[in-house]
């Protein structure tokens, strides 16, 4: 049997850190993209540049918010793990 | 043929800055969620299990998506450059849209035009079509007046993103003649007159929904007074009239009527007020009330008239 344990209080802080950082990282993402569009640009690079944001660049940002979300709430789901153990 | 392409090169410039601030603040929050996941009490198979998928799989995520904003910025700082240098690209000659050449008042201007509809990707087919239907009532001084001040390339460029317009050619043509016939507006009254005028004719062949999009695209491109809630009212009052218009056989009744002529006519005049209304929401409101019950009235009209035919 592996030793089980960590700090509840801790763990949900660090959860909200988490989820936070996710917010802004997507926010940023979101903002960046509007500003290429809404820039005063016409032509191929655009198209270009457009489509490597929209295809690559983007979804690789959308998977870190993703996977950022769901470390929180497995940090989360622990800590309550946790606080139901310390009071049982 | 080349075609005219561009940018601003100091948006461009500002646009790699912020890419390059995001790139800094995301390693950084990298490094920071690091740090507070050591300084974490927790221990045991789940705590290793996480470790591993940190360092592992998340941070090298990170570092990969920051990877990707420098190199979005580096993109960006380059077309700046480019824009800069004037260098030339297999696609033709790279120019600032603010410095777009001027566009000549003579023959040239037909030219002119025809390298301006090349960037909307269009064929020779509706490219002709449409420098043929312009000829039919458009000088070269107008082809010019047309191209400094409706057609220019931020404008094409939303005509192109609006996938609404069934005929390119025709829509093209009827907002032309429209802004050609309203010359004695002032220039953004004739602006918004094409633009209205040409979101009824979508609306009529494509529906009011596309109508609605059209004008708020349009119209916050040629209007920048309008990029505001105050743009919603006003598709929304095209969506109402245009709707109306549909169900009463609208092109059945401008045959007789112009009845888009006279509800662009209203649409300027609502802009006007909500111009000079300091985009007052509240006041557009009352003012798109308004001009709704105008229309009700006015199509109520045209239907009543209808019986007569």
């Amino acid at each position: 049997m592996a030793l089980v344990g960590g700090d509840a209080p801790a763990l949900f802080g660090f959860a909200n850190e988490l989820r936070r950082r996710r917010a802004n990282i997507e926010a940023t993402t979101r903002k960046l993209g509007s500003l290429v569009a809404q820039a005063n640009w016409v032509g191929p690079d655009r198209e270009r540049f457009l489509s490597e944001w929209n295809g690559r660049h983007a979804p690789a940002l959308m998977t870190v918010v993703q996977e950022l979300g769901e470390a929180a709430s497995q940090v989360s789901y622990h800590a309550q793990q946790q606080e139901r153990a310390s009071r049982s | 043929m080349s075609v005219m392409y561009g940018a601003d090169a100091d948006e461009l410039d500002r646009l790699a800055a912020e890419f390059h601030r995001a790139a800094d603040e995301l390693d950084r929050e990298g490094g920071l969620m690091t740090q507070l996941l050591n300084n974490v009490s927790w221990l045991g198979d789940v705590a290793s299990r996480f470790v591993g998928g940190w360092t592992g799989v998340q941070l090298p995520k990170i570092g990969l998506s920051t990877r990707f904003l420098r190199e979005a910025a580096d993109d960006l700082a380059r077309n700046a450059a480019e824009q800069r240098s004037g260098s030339l690209r297999n696609t033709g000659s790279l120019e600032s849209i603010s410095v777009r050449p001027p566009v000549p008042d003579d023959d040239g201007a037909w030219a002119f035009l025809e390298q301006s509809l090349e960037v909307l990707g269009l064929g020779r087919d509706a490219i002709e079509s449409i420098i043929h239907g312009l000829k039919g009532f458009l000088g070269p001084d107008q082809v010019k007046d047309l191209l400094d001040n409706l057609l220019t390339p931020a404008f094409l460029t939303v005509i192109k993103g609006i996938d609404v317009v069934l005929d390119v050619a025709d829509f093209v043509v009827n907002m032309a003649k429209d802004f050609a016939d309203h010359a004695h507006l002032e220039m953004d009254d004739r602006l918004s007159h094409a633009v209205l005028d040409a979101s009824i004719g979508v609306g009529v062949s494509k529906g009011v929904d596309a109508a609605i999009t059209f004008a708020l695209g349009a119209l916050g491109s040629v209007v920048p007074f309008l990029g505001t809630g105050a743009g919603v009212i006003v598709g929304k009052v095209v969506g109402f009239v245009v709707g109306e218009g549909i169900e009463w056989g609208l092109e059945k009744a401008d045959e007789h009527y112009d009845v888009k002529d006279s509800i662009a006519d209203r649409g300027v005049d609502l802009l006007n007020d909500l111009e000079a209304a300091g985009e007052m929401v509240a006041e557009a409101v009352d003012t798109g009330r308004e001009l709704i019950e105008d229309g009700v009235e006015f199509i109520g009209d045209v239907k009543e008239a209808m019986w007569l035919f």
